[in-house]
């Protein structure tokens, strides 16, 4: 009787510590997403304002960035469905304005760059009318290839680079 | 009858008086630059002398690589080697004579010989030309300055001495204005073409985009966020006063002059539609009108020096070309077919050919290209990238921005890509290259 507890008692031990290893990695993983922020994962953090990035449910919360294809200021589905996100935020916080930065990678002309980046911009903004909200909450700025999220030159950098980024100018 | 002998008379007195006064002025035409497989002109520079009081080496360092810079970026004349007449065989003699065979001796067909006499901060410099084939003296000249300006003084010299040797004046007396983030943020300086003079013109702590200069070279006009948005301001570089061009909503960028000097071309994104666009409007701001259209990118004007067209990026097709048009928006031609993304025109001051970046193989080159659309040519190979080019004011150099050491430098190369050579700037990445116009030192 005592030996077979033993085993129980083995397993149930081995059984916690694989869900605690789970549980702090899961939970870890959720703390990198998002802008540099912790990400709690409710949405909410301190004093109510709302932290963007994927919470440990799955779902966005807040305004998160959509990233573009090379010379391109088309939508993708998954930039879309971001978009999406980004309007339920707007609805339910239905005072808010933002304005929606676009962004491009450091190759090719500043010039040509700047008027990409407004057209990103632009891109978003006309989406999130189409979704029901109003175009005077949604101000638009291009900073072209002048402000990277990533200063490194690859691929990887490039991508994070070409973005449209929201900020709340009021709530 | 009475009549025609006196008309003949006049003609005659015409060609045989006033004729060769008239060709006097800008003197003989020693080397035709556009002549295929031309020869270096040989020339002697003997070490600067002084003419009494303090015996300066500085000076005479200074002025002698200032001179053999800007004989270098001439591309016409080889110095006869130095050792050959080092020490100055004619030290202690007059400055505004010399023995020909000296210099003949040593395979020289000129010499400059200079000299000059410093005082405090003042400084004088006196400079001769001689022609050791006909054995004559060109001229001489007399510039007076501070010490600090001793470079402008020889740059001065030599574009006098172009308009002797080609016809035409030399560009020594330009700028060239850039973008460095030295400070943080993006700023704008300017230069002189030999590097010297640097001087900072916007200190607006925030992003300064894409100087271009007014033909005059007075004046500057750009791109800033100083107002949070993308906005064009025109700022006197000698009092800094400054008004805006345009603010209008949406994006304001890539101002250039017209030749004429009194409207700028630019990208605005203002109208309902939304797509950047390329506009006029007046240095003032009013009179804007719209030149293109279409939900298309058009931005990068850059004017024909008649005036009468304008190149521009454009991604109208699939990914952004060159494309060419009236200086009314009218008539609109795609110039470039090599390659998937090309930007960036600047008509050359010749009217015959334009200069605009391609990206080739991963990486950003200056290519040129006919105004006619043929002999497309890539000049930069490589390493880096190279973006951003202008033209000298005489259209047989190019400026532009790379980043082949790392860094965003600026060098000067020549119309076919060759000697292609860094100016040195202040520091920090810089980009953005505008070369101004002739300008006349004080």
């Amino acid at each position: 009787m005592v030996g077979h507890f033993n085993r129980y008692l083995k397993y149930i031990l081995f059984v916690v510590l694989v869900t605690a290893v789970g549980f702090l990695s899961v939970s870890c993983a959720g703390k990198s997403k998002g802008k540099g922020y912790e990400d709690i994962g409710t949405g909410k953090g301190i004093k109510g304002t709302t932290i963007p990035g994927e919470g440990l449910d799955g779902r966005l919360y807040g305004l998160n960035d959509i990233n573009f294809e090379f010379d391109k200021s088309t939508l993708s589905p998954k930039a879309q469905e971001i978009l999406k996100a980004n309007a339920t935020w707007l609805r339910n916080n239905s005072t808010a304005v933002v304005e929606i930065e676009g962004h491009c990678d450091e190759r090719g002309t500043i010039e040509y760059n700047l008027a990409l980046g407004d057209r990103r911009a632009r891109s978003a903004r006309d989406f999130l009318v189409s979704l029901g909200i109003s175009s005077s909450r949604l101000k638009t700025i291009s900073y072209g290839e002048e402000m990277p999220l990533d200063a490194g030159h690859n691929e990887s950098a490039w991508a994070k680079n070409r973005r449209a980024h929201f900020t709340i100018t009021s709530k | 009858m009475k009549w025609f002998k006196i008309s003949l008379l006049s003609a005659v007195v015409f060609i045989f008086l006033i004729l060769p006064m008239g060709g006097a002025a800008p003197g003989k035409v020693y080397i035709d630059i556009d002549a295929p497989g031309f020869r270096k002109f040989p020339m002697a520079i003997p070490d600067f002398v002084s003419l009494g009081g303090a015996v300066s080496s500085e000076i005479e360092r200074e002025a002698r690589n200032t001179l053999l810079d800007d004989l270098n970026m001439a591309g016409l004349f080889k110095v006869v080697d130095p050792g050959l007449y080092t020490p100055n065989p004619e030290s202690g003699k007059r400055l505004d004579r010399t023995n020909y065979d000296t210099w003949r001796r040593v395979g020289a067909e000129a010499v400059i010989k200079g000299g000059y006499e410093v005082s405090g901060r003042s400084l004088m410099v006196e400079v001769y030309l001689f022609d050791t084939v006909n054995k004559r003296r060109i001229w001489g000249r007399r510039y007076r300055g501070s010490r600090a300006h001793l470079s402008r003084m020889i740059h001065k010299f030599m574009d006098d001495m172009m308009m002797e040797f080609t016809g035409e004046k030399g560009i020594f007396q330009s700028r060239i204005a850039y973008v460095t983030d030295l400070h943080g943020r993006k700023e704008i300086y300017f230069m002189d073409v030999d590097g010297k003079n640097s001087f900072r013109l916007t200190r607006n702590t925030v992003i300064d985009l894409s100087p271009a200069w007014s033909p005059d070279g007075t004046k500057i006009v750009y791109c800033s966020f100083k107002q949070r948005r993308p906005k064009i301001f025109a700022v006197d570089v000698a009092d800094f006063r400054e008004n805006l061009v345009a603010g209008f909503e949406g994006i304001n960028i890539s101002p250039t002059y017209s030749p004429g000097g009194t409207i700028i071309a630019f990208t605005s994104s203002k109208e309902r539609n939304y797509y950047p666009n390329i506009y006029t409007v007046s240095e003032s701001g009013g009179a804007l009108r719209r030149l293109t259209s279409g939900n298309n990118i058009d931005v990068s004007p850059s004017w024909s020096p008649d005036g009468r067209r304008i190149a521009f990026t454009s991604n109208r097709g699939v990914g952004p070309q060159i494309y060419i048009m009236g200086s009314n928006g009218g008539g609109v031609r795609r110039l470039t077919y090599s390659g998937g993304y090309n930007t960036s025109p600047e008509w050359s001051p010749r009217g015959d050919k334009i200069v605009y970046v391609g990206a080739f193989r991963g990486r950003f080159e200056v290519y040129v290209i006919n105004v006619d659309g043929t002999e497309n040519m890539r000049l930069t190979s490589g390493r880096g990238d190279n973006e951003d080019p202008s033209w000298s004011p005489d259209g047989r150099l190019i400026t532009f921005s790379t980043t082949r050491s790392g860094r965003g430098e600026i060098y000067w190369m020549r119309v076919d890509g060759s000697d292609q050579t860094k100016i040195s700037d202040i520091g920090g990445n810089c980009s953005s290259p505008s070369w101004s116009g002739r300008v006349n030192f004080k």
